[in-house]
């Protein structure tokens, strides 16, 4: 018997694949009309400086809002930005005043004056999410280009926080008019402007011809491509859909490296990995329990399967990476792993016994199973034991903020834009990720100092006893640090890496 | 036939509202919430307590559930919890492409799935047979992201064929959309491919084997009238029953297959939103599946009764 399958279907389809493969590449990166495409691993909830909190937001931030003060990315030095100069004034020091750059202009033709930048300020404030600005007690307009900041507290680093969310000025008109909307609206006085905001696939923006500075920027827009999974931010790279991205994946870099249209860098970033502590609850209440835990993670084995080898930022023994001011390279070999000796503490912290910890991480690279598997095997010689419960990021601080089921939480820290808020959150009495709100003797008078203090080289001295305390106390197990992995196409060029590793993308440019 | 529409269409609905209250408690379930995701990874009781008081969620868990329900019967689904976009506009947005993907992965596996069933069928206990049985017993075996990994490593890597990621819009450029949608389409494709065959090839096997069709062989009816208007016709009521199923599982497979090819379909959508918890989002999107699969389920019941009438009961 002999049967014959509809033969003209075959030939139809042949057809239809042969138009399909000689079709345009449509999907392609818009070098040609010089326009940078960026993969990003998330999108923003909010474009809204004073409501977000990711740090992947920041190149879509840097690109729409301009901030009062820069920082000088190769000398990380405080520069004019939108407010040309400031000073502390008063014998107390309790304000600070700011000149505004007079004849600058929001997207939306609004000027960007004192008013402007105190309803800015004002309305970062009264959104409540972001603690930057706290000591900030009122914003006084004293000259048409000169606003005042009165401080319930002296506040030396208040220059260098105006670099970051809270110094990005919004547009008033902007605000009113959008209301609650305004997130997904934003206008700043940055050099690019929102073209459009495709949710889930792409944030369009063009170059806003009115920018005060614009000589700096060489690109005619940034269209930053939505791109969640990280296998596919990588296929993206190679088949050259997108011109750069950042926070890749580290083990996907042996494969990128070799591609030769591409670049591989590894940047500066205040970043780093760290097991959160809740100090309110034995054992963790007890700093030779917390000294023991600290010597019982060998960080260079963890860094290297979590990161890949030679993509460590290196140990972390304190909380800022060695590229800032206020790290002490003197202290960073001062704790090995050693099991033995967390023992002995253990035994004389009163757990002769060793100790179990409820600890909860999330499935992801670093944050969860494959990290949390080698600390167990690290921490069994000195007798502690973690108790693992798997949940995903949010379900965990959750938990871990709202009661004491968990002992500690696996979690990464971005960093903060001065080292001053990094130590006070998380050292300082009632910083807010101090869990336990334990009072680390001379630890508030030096924040205090360090307040006060208006001279890097004096600020420097504070921040080395601090270290000191830092190690002796174990507020947190820091651990390794992780630099910012990022992939240029191999015609882009002037990226402007700052230390936070919180890219601005702004000043980058094709050649060809 | 309209009592059997009308009928099908109330059992449909407490369906739909039952589905309603298991999500929304699921979701209320898992611990953790919108406010720790919006407040960042380093979040602090005070943010968390500020954002659940700004969006409501220290409401009792009923007042929640009774608001959102009583405006989504209106039609309005609310604003996302996360960044306040209008839900039903972005299910608007959204829907078409997954269902498009959808449609497509099916179409495809019923243009080769049956042809080659009823192939196996006639040629039982041959090589072909054989070869037929095992390529599509891999197809139900292999899950579908490692299929796209595989297929953009090699049609878009290393030889660049189609694109790595991403969606052409179809109104921007037609052959380019085509051109995006194959790699998703016949990644999707594969499980219900292999599945419509098995169905189609075990029918066929049936009918061959009844009495009609060797009267229809003994009275030298033409091999084309026999196979395809006596024996398909037949073979084709359980693979008509299994389409619906399978509807609902490319629908359910969509989801992953857009995560890895970066298609903004409804499956980001809902990914996004049980993984924060963003509850009104993910309870528009699971109602508007859940409808889009009863609405398939009729429409296949109601196929079944126009062809065969022993099932219009």
């Amino acid at each position: 018997m002999a049967y014959q399958l509809g033969g003209t279907h075959c030939a139809a389809a042949l057809v239809l694949l042969g138009a399909i493969a000689i079709a345009p590449h449509p999907a392609q990166a818009d070098a040609a009309n010089n326009i940078l495409t960026v993969g990003m691993g998330s999108e923003p909830f909010t474009l809204d400086p004073a409501t977000g909190a990711s740090g992947f937001d920041y190149p879509d931030l840097y690109s729409l809002y301009d901030r009062l003060v820069h920082v000088d990315p190769k000398t990380k030095e405080l520069r004019p930005g939108l407010a040309t100069s400031w000073r502390f004034v008063g014998d107390d020091k309790l304000g600070l005043e700011l000149t505004i750059r007079q004849g600058v202009k929001f997207h939306d033709g609004t000027s960007l004056d004192a008013e402007a930048v105190k309803f800015s300020l004002d309305h970062f404030k009264a959104r409540k999410l972001i603690a930057d600005l706290d000591v900030v007690d009122s914003v006084e307009v004293t000259g048409p280009y000169t606003v005042l900041l009165k401080l319930s507290q002296q506040f030396s680093v208040l220059p260098a926080v105006l670099s970051d969310r809270a110094g990005m000025i919004s547009s008033p008109t902007a605000i009113k008019k959008f209301g609650k909307d305004y997130p997904r609206n934003p206008v700043g006085a940055g050099p690019f402007k929102l073209k459009q905001w495709n949710s889930g696939t792409s944030l369009e923006m063009v170059r806003f011809e009115e920018y005060w500075d614009k000589d700096r920027i060489k690109l005619a827009g940034i269209t930053y491509r939505t791109i969640l999974n990280p296998t596919s931010l990588v296929s993206a790279l190679i088949s050259g859909q997108i011109d750069h991205a950042f926070g890749v994946d580290p083990k996907n870099l042996p494969v990128l490296k070799a591609n030769p249209r591409l670049r591989v860098e590894i940047q500066p970033s205040t970043a780093y990995y760290q097991i959160s502590l809740q100090k309110a609850i034995p054992p963790l209440d007890n700093k030779l329990v917390r000294q023991a835990l600290n010597m019982s993670v060998d960080r260079s084995v963890l860094a290297e399967a979590v990161l890949g080898p030679g993509n460590s930022g290196g140990d972390a023994l304190m909380p800022v990476p060695p590229v800032n001011f206020a790290y002490s390279p003197e202290l960073s070999k001062t704790v090995k792993y050693d099991p033995v000796k967390a023992k002995q503490l253990l035994a004389e912290a009163g757990y002769p016994n060793g100790i179990t910890l409820r600890h909860c991480g999330t499935p992801l690279v670093g944050y969860g199973t494959d990290i949390i598997d080698i600390e167990q095997e690290q921490m069994k010689p000195a007798g502690i034991t973690l108790d693992v419960t798997i949940m995903t990021g949010s379900a965990c601080l959750q938990t871990f903020n709202s009661s004491t089921r968990y002992h500690s939480v696996q979690i990464a820290f971005s960093g903060r834009p001065d080292p001053y808020l990094t130590y006070q959150q998380n050292f300082g009495k009632n910083g807010m990720y101090n869990r336990g709100n334990t009072d680390f003797p001379g630890v508030e008078e030096l924040l205090a100092k360090i307040r006060e203090s208006y001279d890097p080289a004096e600020q420097k001295k504070y921040y080395t006893e601090l270290n000191k305390l830092w190690i002796e106390n174990v507020p947190i197990v820091t651990l390794f640090y992780r630099p910012q992995f990022a992939v240029y196409k191999t015609d882009v060029f002037g990226e402007q890496p700052n230390q936070q590793g919180k890219p601005d993308l702004t000043t980058l440019y094709f050649k060809k | 036939m309209r009592q059997v529409i009308i009928r099908r269409l109330l059992t449909a609905l407490p369906t739909a509202l039952f589905g309603s209250v298991l999500i929304f408690l699921l979701v209320h379930i898992i611990p953790g919430g919108v406010a720790e995701t919006l407040a960042g990874p380093e979040a602090s009781p005070e943010m968390v307590a500020v954002i659940n008081e700004q969006l409501g969620l220290n409401r009792p868990l009923h007042e929640q559930y009774f608001d959102w329900l009583g405006k989504a019967v209106q039609g309005n689904f609310g604003h996302s919890l996360l960044d306040n976009r209008d839900i039903g506009q972005g299910i608007a947005d959204r829907f078409p492409l997954t269902m498009e993907l959808a449609a497509i992965a099916l179409f495809i596996s019923l243009l080769v799935g049956v042809p080659l069933g009823v192939l196996s069928a006639v040629k039982r206990h041959t090589a072909v047979d054989s070869a037929v049985t095992s390529v599509s017993g891999l197809g139900l075996a292999l899950p579908e992201f490692w299929i796209a990994m595989l297929a953009v490593n090699l049609l878009a890597l290393r030889y660049t064929i189609f694109p790595a990621t991403g969606i052409v819009p179809i109104s921007e450029d037609f052959w380019g959309h085509v051109n995006s949608m194959v790699m998703p389409s016949l990644t999707l494709a594969t499980g219900a491919t292999a599945a419509i065959t098995r169905f189609t090839r075990s029918g066929m096997i049936d009918a061959l084997n009844s009495n009609y069709i060797r009267t229809a062989w003994a009275l030298g009816l033409p091999a084309r009238q026999v196979l395809f208007s006596f024996a398909l016709r037949n073979a084709l009521i359980p693979v008509i029953t299994v389409v619906g199923i399978v509807a609902g599982s490319l629908i359910g497979g969509a989801v992953l297959v857009e995560e890895v090819f970066v298609i903004p379909g409804v499956g980001a959508l809902l990914v996004t939103g049980v993984l924060q918890k963003d509850f009104p989002t993910v309870q528009g999107v699971a109602l508007v599946l859940t409808v889009a699969v009863i609405v398939i389920n009729l429409t296949v019941d109601l196929t079944c009764a126009a062809i065969d009438p022993r099932t219009r009961r």
